[in-house]
């Protein structure tokens, strides 16, 4: 068994393996930008888009009950 | 038990700051990396194995425990992610020429670099589980229970298969010391 635990200890010597530094400063540029989520909408978009939706359904409306009239 | 600094980062992460991951990067990138050469064989494999373990950390952190392994959790990630990739090609993981570096400390201290380079070739000569075991437990350091929690098996049958993982590496250790006190005789 002695004999046996010194091969567990030789294995932690084993030297470790350098990565590539291109390679992990694009790793952790990505998995970073992963982090923080996805990136919201600009307001501006959803407010213009909304705005858009009720003019159009205000005109349906006058639209229709002209109709009627 | 849990080490501060890994709770730290998974608090961080939970909270989406990018300092969790960069905490957790700078502790564990090497490490797994080194994991993932030696196991697959492969540079360019370990490579791809490697990039989709941080990015999955970087996914799944802000919904992770806080009281994860967060150790065990990437390796788990990282083993799972080899397995899926053999299974998917029916084959061992393509391997490279150019493995692992060359001895550089040679006579640095007890262990020569020749040594150390026979202990590479016997282990990277062991089937994939016995390499897989041995890499987590003896390269790595891990506890049984958290080999246990990697590969999803109770720490008895641990135990069991390392004790004939080392004594197969044991064989292949004498079988490359064998070869190069012939290779020497030769030359």
């Amino acid at each position: 068994m002695t004999e046996i635990d010194e091969l567990l200890s030789r294995l932690r010597k084993l030297e470790p393996i350098a990565l590539d530094g291109e390679f992990e400063a694009s790793v952790k540029h990505r998995a970073r930008r992963r982090v923080r989520g996805p990136a919201r909408r600009a307001p501006f978009a959803s407010v213009a888009l909304f705005g858009t939706v009720v003019v159009y359904l205000g005109w349906a409306l006058h639209f229709t009950s002209a109709l009627y009239r | 038990m849990l080490e501060v600094r890994d709770r730290d980062a998974i608090a961080l992460l939970r909270q989406r700051d990018p300092r969790g991951f960069d905490w957790a990067y700078e502790r564990y990138a090497q490490r797994i990396y080194g994991f993932l050469v030696r196991l697959s064989r492969s540079r360019s494999l370990a490579q791809d194995l490697f990039q989709h373990t941080f990015l999955r950390l970087a996914e799944a952190g802000p919904r992770l425990r806080t009281d994860s392994d967060l150790r065990a959790w990437l390796f788990s990630v990282a083993r799972n992610a080899f397995h899926s990739y053999t299974r998917a090609r029916g084959v061992q993981a393509r391997a490279d020429t150019e493995l692992i570096p060359g001895p550089s400390g040679v006579g640095a201290g007890p262990e020569s670099g020749l040594a150390l380079a026979e202990l590479e070739r016997a282990l990277g000569g062991l089937n994939r589980d016995d390499r897989e075991l041995l890499l987590l437990l003896g390269v790595e350091g891990l506890s049984y229970a958290e080999v246990a929690e990697v590969l999803s098996v109770d720490q008895v049958t641990v135990r069991k298969r390392v004790s004939r993982a080392r004594a197969r590496l044991a064989q292949a250790l004498d079988g490359e010391t064998q070869l190069v006190r012939k290779s020497q005789v030769d030359q």
